[in-house]
């Protein structure tokens, strides 16, 4: 048996997971970007609460071909990732932006 | 001022203190362990172990020295193990994991080793069950229960490092559970007061705990320097003897080797390359013996892997060294064990007894009890026998007057022992019958000619003959075998009860054959053949003019080549 808690936890989760992607794809199709600068961004906006989480999601997103990386060398530390969206990523970001928009709309339009 | 060690992070190098170094050993394994199951983990772990990486250079600056600070600060920035899913609910996977225990000793509970607690641990029973319940199990069944106890302690590890003891309990691997398993240890000394009833039955039980102690303490070491002492001590003396063996046969050559065949060996060099290589196959195992020997004394266990590669690699190299010499060598060995087995059949001093002239003509051979013969056509008739006084004694070998010769075991001497037997010779103008049976042997040496001839063999009996007949009849029952060659016009076999026949190199013109209950007849080449199998009797035959052939129950005739 879940508790209540158990309940509310499960959906906040998936909903953040959810929404984390969305978030990903949108940070990226800005620029290109590495995989600590990310973890910045998401941090400022309050939608990311350990950073480990971040590197299996970018991982299948690679995956699922929506992102592509080159290696940049760095002078301080270990060569970077640098993100970027393909075609079929922006092509996913633009569908998400639809749902997202009216997903927005139908709740406020509940509440 | 910490002990530091130096590690690699994604490329980067760190000094680390050595707590640091376990706490983030054990979070990067757990990360690991976590992402199995995923297709791109080791692309994952290292895009973590980058981050980590960049962390640390963050926060340490120029020194890049690691402490347990920084490892648990990063652990709270990067999330358990546990919060790094990416697919949901944690909370199924945490349970799945908490199911796989594994079975150790628990060296924290011990009376002798720990195995009851360890039981106790794998199916979370209290310990003083499993503990009565083996008391009373071993009283029952005549001890068995220490056999079973012995060999558990010998195959069942104990469970030493934090890890270990939580799988140990079933519980998950987490960065949380190790510290927490940590804490728990410190508490655990506070919590040891109980309720009276357990109190009152594990006295006894705290009692045989503490004899155990007592006795580990004190008599193991004694058990253990004597053995160590005995076994180094032994050892050692192996050594200085082969060693001086060595020596001995490879530069003292000329004192050493009386013996003409064992110089010959040591002329060759490869004879030294031998010696050599039989001395490092002994001693370096001794060597090994000796190390086991001083860590028995010492109490502590040698373990120092170099040596013992180098150990293992020059046992393999004499191993080699001494097969090359054995086959360069394998002539010269061969005549030196022949001139060995020669001294020693000389040794036995044969004796030959030539038995005084029969009555009567010789018609036919009865053999029996062990007894070989050996059969020569000659103008005179002559009996010998050949063999120690001991076998000679034992042979009975008489002629009756109806022409048949008997030769068996006397029967002196013991009743249930078999009393060895002499090579019967017997040289004989004219023969007409020879009977076989009780593993007796008989052999002909050249052709033996006779109008007439019939041979009987039974119960494991064999005859090896050539023959030159005219009429040639044999008959053989009971696991007997006969060998025929040579020639013959009339041939004529019975066989059966796994007898068997061989004579495919016979020639000869008109042949009857009969095999019956899995017996075997081979013939060679033959005019014409009359041929009836029956119960898995097996007829062959190499070629013949005409085949007239009768098979029933399995019986089989065919031609082989």
């Amino acid at each position: 048996m879940y508790s209540m808690n158990d309940i509310t936890l499960n959906t906040q989760s998936q909903m953040r997971k959810g929404f984390l992607e969305f978030c990903i794809l949108l940070i990226i199709s800005k620029k290109e970007i590495y995989g600590s600068d990310i973890l910045k961004r998401l941090k400022d906006a309050n939608l990311i609460v350990v950073e480990g989480t971040l590197y299996p999601l970018l991982s299948r997103l690679k995956t699922q071909e929506l992102l592509e990386y080159n290696w940049v060398e760095s002078h301080s530390g270990p060569p970077r990732k640098y993100y970027s969206l393909t075609v079929k990523g922006k092509e996913a970001l633009e569908e998400l932006r639809i749902t997202w928009k009216s997903l927005y709309h139908a709740i406020n339009s509940l509440n | 001022m910490k002990k530091t060690q130096s590690i690699s992070i994604a490329h980067t190098h760190f000094h680390i203190e050595d707590d640091a170094y376990a706490q983030l050993d054990t979070y990067l394994e757990a990360i690991k362990k976590k992402f199995k199951h995923e297709d791109d983990r080791d692309e994952i772990v290292s895009d973590i172990e980058a981050r980590i990486a960049e962390l640390f250079i963050e926060k340490t600056g120029e020194s890049k020295i690691i402490t347990k600070e920084h490892v648990q600060e990063l652990i709270t920035k990067m999330g358990a193990p546990d919060e790094l899913s990416d697919t949901e609910p944690e909370v199924r996977n945490v349970k799945q994991e908490g199911k796989r225990r594994k079975f150790y000793r628990n060296e924290d509970d011990v009376v002798v080793a720990g195995i009851c607690s360890g039981i106790a641990a794998f199916f979370s029973i209290d310990v003083l069950i499993i503990r009565i319940v083996f008391i009373v199990f071993t009283l029952s069944f005549g001890g068995s229960g220490f056999i079973l106890y012995a060999i558990l302690w010998l195959i069942v590890p104990a469970a030493k490092t934090t890890t270990e003891k939580l799988e140990m309990r079933g519980d998950p691997v987490t960065i949380e559970s190790v510290t927490e398993a940590i804490k728990e240890k410190a508490n655990a000394v506070k919590d040891a007061t109980g309720k009276s009833w357990r109190t009152t039955l594990e006295f006894p039980i705290k009692i045989i705990a503490r004899l155990v102690q007592f006795l580990k303490k004190f008599f193991l070491p004694i058990i253990g320097t004597t053995l160590g002492v005995l076994i180094a001590f032994i050892s050692v003396i192996i050594f200085i003897g082969m060693t001086v063996a060595l020596i001995a046969s490879t530069l003292i050559q000329t004192m050493y080797y009386s013996e003409p065949s064992w110089a010959h060996i040591f002329e060759n060099p490869w004879g030294v390359v031998g010696c050599i290589g039989i001395y490092i196959i002994v001693v370096v195992p001794i060597i090994g013996l000796v190390a086991v020997g001083t860590s028995l004394i010492s109490r502590k266990i040698a373990r120092a892997r170099s040596v013992g590669i180098i150990l293992i690699g020059s046992w393999i190299i004499g191993i080699i060294m001494t097969a090359i010499a054995g086959v360069s060598l394998s002539n010269e060995i061969v005549t030196f064990v022949q001139d060995r087995v020669q001294e020693e059949t000389s040794l036995k001093s044969l004796e030959i007894r030539t038995l005084q002239n029969t009555p009567g003509q010789i018609k036919s051979i009865v053999a029996s009890d062990d007894v070989h013969v050996t059969i020569t056509m000659g103008t005179t008739t002559s009996i010998e026998l050949e063999g120690t006084p001991e076998e000679i004694e034992g042979t009975y070998v008489v002629t009756k007057d109806d022409g048949t010769l008997i030769a068996q075991a006397s029967g002196k001497g013991c009743v249930f022992c078999t009393t060895q037997t002499a090579h019967v010779k017997i040289t004989l103008p004219y023969l007409e019958k020879i009977e076989v049976s009780n593993t007796a042997s008989v052999s002909g040496i050249g052709t033996i000619t006779s109008d007439n001839l019939s041979l009987v063999t039974g119960d494991l009996g064999t005859i090896e003959i050539t023959a030159n007949t005219k009429s040639l009849q044999t008959e053989s029952n009971d696991l007997s075998k006969i060998r025929i060659n040579g020639t013959t016009q009339i041939f004529s076999v019975v066989s059966t009860d796994l007898a068997i026949v061989e004579a495919r190199n016979l020639v000869s013109t008109a042949t009857r054959l009969k095999a019956s209950e899995k017996s075997e007849i081979h013939v060679g080449t033959t005019t014409a053949i009359i041929a009836t199998t029956k119960d898995i009797g097996i007829i062959t035959y190499k070629k013949t003019d005409s085949l007239i052939e009768h098979s029933t129950d399995l019986g089989s005739i065919k031609k082989q080549d």
